[in-house]
């Protein structure tokens, strides 16, 4: 009987055996993505992959603190504020200007987090998902529609969408369902939720102007 | 109807205000000292 390929035959043995083969295979992926992780993340601030990348002491105004951080030349905003402010509120979804769970306002403007280099937005004001509650814990209205109508499922995009309403609200407070739809369309929702959502920021539309 | 607890009746669930504060954490938000990453390509 024929043996498949990777049955071992006696005194047929190469010189890389099956089990040393598939060893390399991880080391060398877990190599590749580990160095490949730490380039996105820059996890506690190590060393960039980049040669000559030095990090430079810059005040940032975010939710209305003014916070020292050590920032990267290419560090993205996203990257400062999860991994160096601790506001993980702010969520990656894509990292790369698709799904809008990181957007956050800046100068009340809706950006995406991920796709802004932390160095462009010295002197400006930065609101994440944490700076919209009031200090007492009173909720922002478009938060307290959320709350009210439980449009989202695992709300992870949740804070993308709740940041570009807010954002979307102060240039037209009075949207109709369509013009909100297409005002928050740079975001996505992985649990296909947007009829509920929409309920909710048109809710949060309401609530907006009414406070 | 007066019956149930849930059925029939408004509830908030226990973790939307943490998550609609930017509170509540993610797997990915979790870091441990020294942590490992690894992915298989």
């Amino acid at each position: 009987m024929p043996e498949g390929p990777i049955a071992s035959v006696p005194g047929q043995e190469s010189g890389v055996s099956r089990r040393n083969f598939i060893k390399g295979v991880i080391a060398a992926g877990a190599t590749v993505s580990a160095s490949a992780y730490l380039f996105r993340a820059n996890i506690a601030g190590q060393d960039s992959a980049l040669p000559g990348a030095v990090e430079r002491l810059i005040t940032l105004n975010v939710n209305g603190q003014d916070r020292r951080v050590d920032v990267l030349k290419h560090e993205t905003l996203a990257t400062t504020l999860r991994y160096k402010l601790g506001l993980t509120g702010t969520k990656l979804g894509c990292d790369r200007a698709e799904c809008g769970a990181c957007t956050v306002l800046v100068d009340d403007v809706p950006h995406y987090s991920c796709s802004v280099l932390t160095h462009t937005v010295r002197g400006k004001k930065i609101v994440s998902i944490e700076g919209l509650a009031a200090p007492d814990g009173t909720l922002h209205p478009v938060q307290q529609a959320v709350v009210n109508g439980q449009g989202f499922q695992c709300a992870f995009c949740m804070p993308g969408f709740v940041m570009a309403t807010v954002g979307y609200l102060k240039t037209n407070p009075s949207p109709s369902r369509a013009e909100l739809a297409h005002g928050i369309s740079g975001n996505l929702c992985r649990c296909a939720d947007y009829n509920k959502i929409l309920d909710c920021m048109m809710d949060a539309a309401d609530l907006t102007r009414r406070a | 109807m007066a019956d149930y607890k849930l059925i029939g009746k408004n509830y908030t669930t226990p973790d939307i205000v943490a998550k609609v504060t930017g509170r509540a954490r993610y797997a990915e938000d979790y870091r441990a000292e020294g942590m490992l990453f690894c992915k298989l390509l």
